[in-house]
């Protein structure tokens, strides 16, 4: 199932009531919800045959969950994995005309120091 | 022969490749200097294979060069340059998120963002790249307590 997030209040209200408070998405942007489950203590999910996520524990709002996994693969915190993602989109923007100006002042700068330290 | 950029010691009979780049245009790039990023780079899942490519010009930067996508290149830098103790600092995290016992045989480089102030330029910690040249495999790994833009050049005082 395709979803927009809503990106105006009355509708923030509407898809809260339906998926529930609490996901950290960018209103507008697409997002394919798969399934929405609920779990209690103990109980746990199965992401395809290798994978799997239990809710260790809950206390007040936060909840602890235990992530079973093959070695090689990736387990990120959401929010850390979105600002990962958007720093490599913004270093993707690069010109090499800038980049040799930044590498001038980077010899500038060290063969400076080295000046001041006293050599 | 023409320009190559970081494939200053090309042996007989090695193989090179031309890549479309739009920083550079077309260039040749050795066997050694393709890696394979099994699952891309975080943002770019479907981008698994990359150049790293040297420039005289602009070292110690170095470029990490898309195959395939020619306007996609990342800004990249040891950061030995300015944080000697790094590759120690985040050798646990290494061995825990790739499986390996030997830190010493990965070659680690951290993207570099350039702002519209270019002395503000800052490298991504929090994101470093792990280079393994013998398998010529690379990964982007996640260190939760390394900041996502550090300064590379000291504040004016």
């Amino acid at each position: 199932m395709r979803a927009v997030y809503p990106s105006c209040n009355y509708e923030v209200d509407r898809w809260n009531s339906v998926y529930g408070e609490g996901f950290t998405f960018i209103p507008g942007m697409e997002i394919q919800i798969v399934l929405i489950l609920t779990r209690k203590v103990g109980e746990s999910i199965m992401l395809g045959d290798q994978v799997r996520v239990v809710v260790v524990d809950v206390k007040g709002h936060q909840v602890r969950i235990g992530v079973d996994a093959p070695r090689e693969m990736k387990v990120y915190r959401g929010e850390i994995f979105d600002k990962i993602q958007e720093e490599n989109n913004r270093a993707s923007r690069v010109d090499a005309k800038e980049l040799k100006n930044v590498a001038n002042l980077w010899s500038r700068m060290r063969a400076g120091r080295r000046g001041s330290d006293g050599d | 022969m023409s320009q190559t950029y970081g494939a200053e010691c090309v042996l007989e009979g090695e193989v090179l490749m031309e890549i479309d780049t739009s920083n550079f245009g077309k260039i040749d790039v050795a066997e050694d200097q393709i890696f394979e990023f099994q699952e891309g780079i975080i943002g770019f899942p479907d981008l698994t294979r990359f150049a790293l490519i040297e420039d005289k010009e602009r070292e110690p930067f170095q470029w990490l060069q898309s195959i395939g996508t020619s306007e996609l290149a990342f800004v990249v830098i040891e950061p030995r340059w300015f944080l000697p103790d790094f590759n120690e600092e985040i050798s646990s995290d290494i061995i825990s998120q790739m499986g390996v016992d030997r830190p010493e045989d990965w070659k680690v480089l951290v993207i570099v963002t350039i702002p519209d102030e270019a002395t503000k330029m800052t490298a991504n910690l929090k994101g470093p790249i792990i280079f393994n040249p013998k398998e010529r495999k690379a990964t982007q790994i996640v260190i939760d307590d390394m900041p996502l833009q550090h300064l590379i050049l000291p504040e004016p005082e």
